[in-house]
């Protein structure tokens, strides 16, 4: 099996090209936007088939679920995060 | 101005009165009494430690890969204030390790997620982490010892574009003021010259490592910096665009940039006065007089002389 799927985030977009995550946090990478599919904006998930070490930038389709689930994840964990804020003025 | 390694700088600014008569600048406060400011060289990506005079430490941004080794080099032992700018992988990458290496006592975000592994993995270690204080980047003053922080207001949220609601800070210690925005753009610039955030500064750090939506002539107007620094490194993005580096040059005494210069170090008096040190060693390349309280009143002049490196 030398044909897998992976999972690579848009980090940011840096003028004419996306900076990509991927899921195991170690790889970066710029892609042209042009390359990638209609849509592809900061947070856009992407499934790309990556074929014999290859990643198919062609095969890249959007997964809007994911990205709405994950921030509906980071939003949770944020809103926990606040409740530890003291407030107001801090003296170190 | 660009410095390359093999000269170095000492610039003494006179301070020519509206009288017209040039004045000596006061003494050196004793040696201890300053903030350091410390761009670390972490490539195309943002790392900046400050230590108060006192010994507190803040961290602003910990690069894409782990800072912890420069970060111990240095003699870090605590961060007291940790702060993501905004979560994009250059400014976030590093935060994990340091969160792991180096006991934390208070981290500072502006509560805006994002969707990467890099930002998952670090708000779901912070949530495991229950000895760190979390604390929004909402208006509020953080006290290091003699030096206090200044969040400033942010812009309403802006769904496209995370830069643009990047933590906004200002360092101040006495008369020497430090700009530091993370990633931000025009919009959110603009956004803080409109409601006179902005002040008068001694350095600036460049927004979106000089980018060409980085600054604005108003912004620039507002902060005055004498010294620029440019946090960069390789990239295909053009970063530092030659109309920024422009920019700064035509407003700031000195523009630093650490791909060319490495580790920069900006030593901050009371007094407004500043030194900039160059690389892991203690190189003391310049000193400028004039506190901003002066400035208002008074002329600066910049003289550049002698230039040595190690």
């Amino acid at each position: 099996m030398s044909e897998k799927e992976r999972i690579w985030v848009v980090d940011r977009i840096e003028g004419e090209a996306a900076v990509l995550v991927a899921d195991d946090d170690q790889e970066m990478l710029d892609i042209p936007l042009n390359v990638l599919p209609h849509g592809v904006r900061e947070g856009t998930v992407l499934r790309v088939t990556e074929s014999k070490g290859h990643l198919l930038w062609v095969s890249a389709m959007l997964d809007e679920d994911l990205r709405l689930k994950r921030l509906r994840q980071a939003e949770t964990a944020l809103h926990e995060l606040k409740n530890r804020d003291p407030g107001g003025d801090i003296v170190l | 101005m660009r410095l390359s390694r093999f000269f170095s700088c000492a610039v003494f600014l006179v301070v020519s009165l509206d009288c017209g008569f040039t004045a000596p600048v006061t003494a050196p406060d004793p040696v201890g009494k300053s903030v350091r400011i410390t761009f670390l060289d972490v490539g195309q990506a943002d790392a900046i430690l400050i230590r108060s005079p006192e010994g507190q430490t803040a961290l602003v941004d910990a690069g894409r890969s782990s800072p912890v080794p420069a970060l111990k080099k240095l003699g870090v032992e605590q961060i007291d204030l940790l702060v993501a700018t905004h979560p994009h992988a250059d400014h976030i990458g590093g935060m994990v390790d340091v969160i792991n290496a180096i006991p934390i006592r208070f981290y500072m975000d502006n509560g805006q997620p994002h969707t990467t592994a890099t930002y998952q993995n670090l708000i779901s270690t912070l949530q495991q982490r229950t000895d760190i204080t979390y604390l929004a980047a909402e208006p509020r003053t953080i006290t290091l010892g003699s030096a206090e922080i200044e969040v400033l207001l942010l812009p309403p949220v802006n769904s496209t574009n995370l830069n643009n609601r990047s933590v906004g800070l200002v360092l101040r210690y006495g008369s020497f003021l430090v700009f530091l925005s993370g990633d931000s753009e025009v919009q959110e610039l603009s956004f803080w010259v409109q409601h006179g955030l902005v002040p008068d500064v001694t350095v600036l750090k460049a927004p979106h490592h000089g980018s060409h939506n980085g600054f604005t002539w108003e912004f620039l107007q507002a902060a005055q910096p004498e010294v620029v620094v440019i946090s960069v490194g390789t990239n295909s993005y053009g970063h530092p665009r030659p109309e920024a580096l422009q920019a700064y040059s035509s407003v700031a005494e000195v523009v630093l940039r650490t791909d060319d210069d490495g580790q920069v170090t900006i030593v901050g008096y009371k007094d407004g006065r500043y030194e900039v040190v160059l690389g892991q060693e203690t190189i003391m390349t310049g000193q400028a007089l004039g506190s901003r309280g002066q400035r208002s009143t008074a002329r600066a002049e910049a003289v550049v002389t002698s230039y040595v490196y190690e």
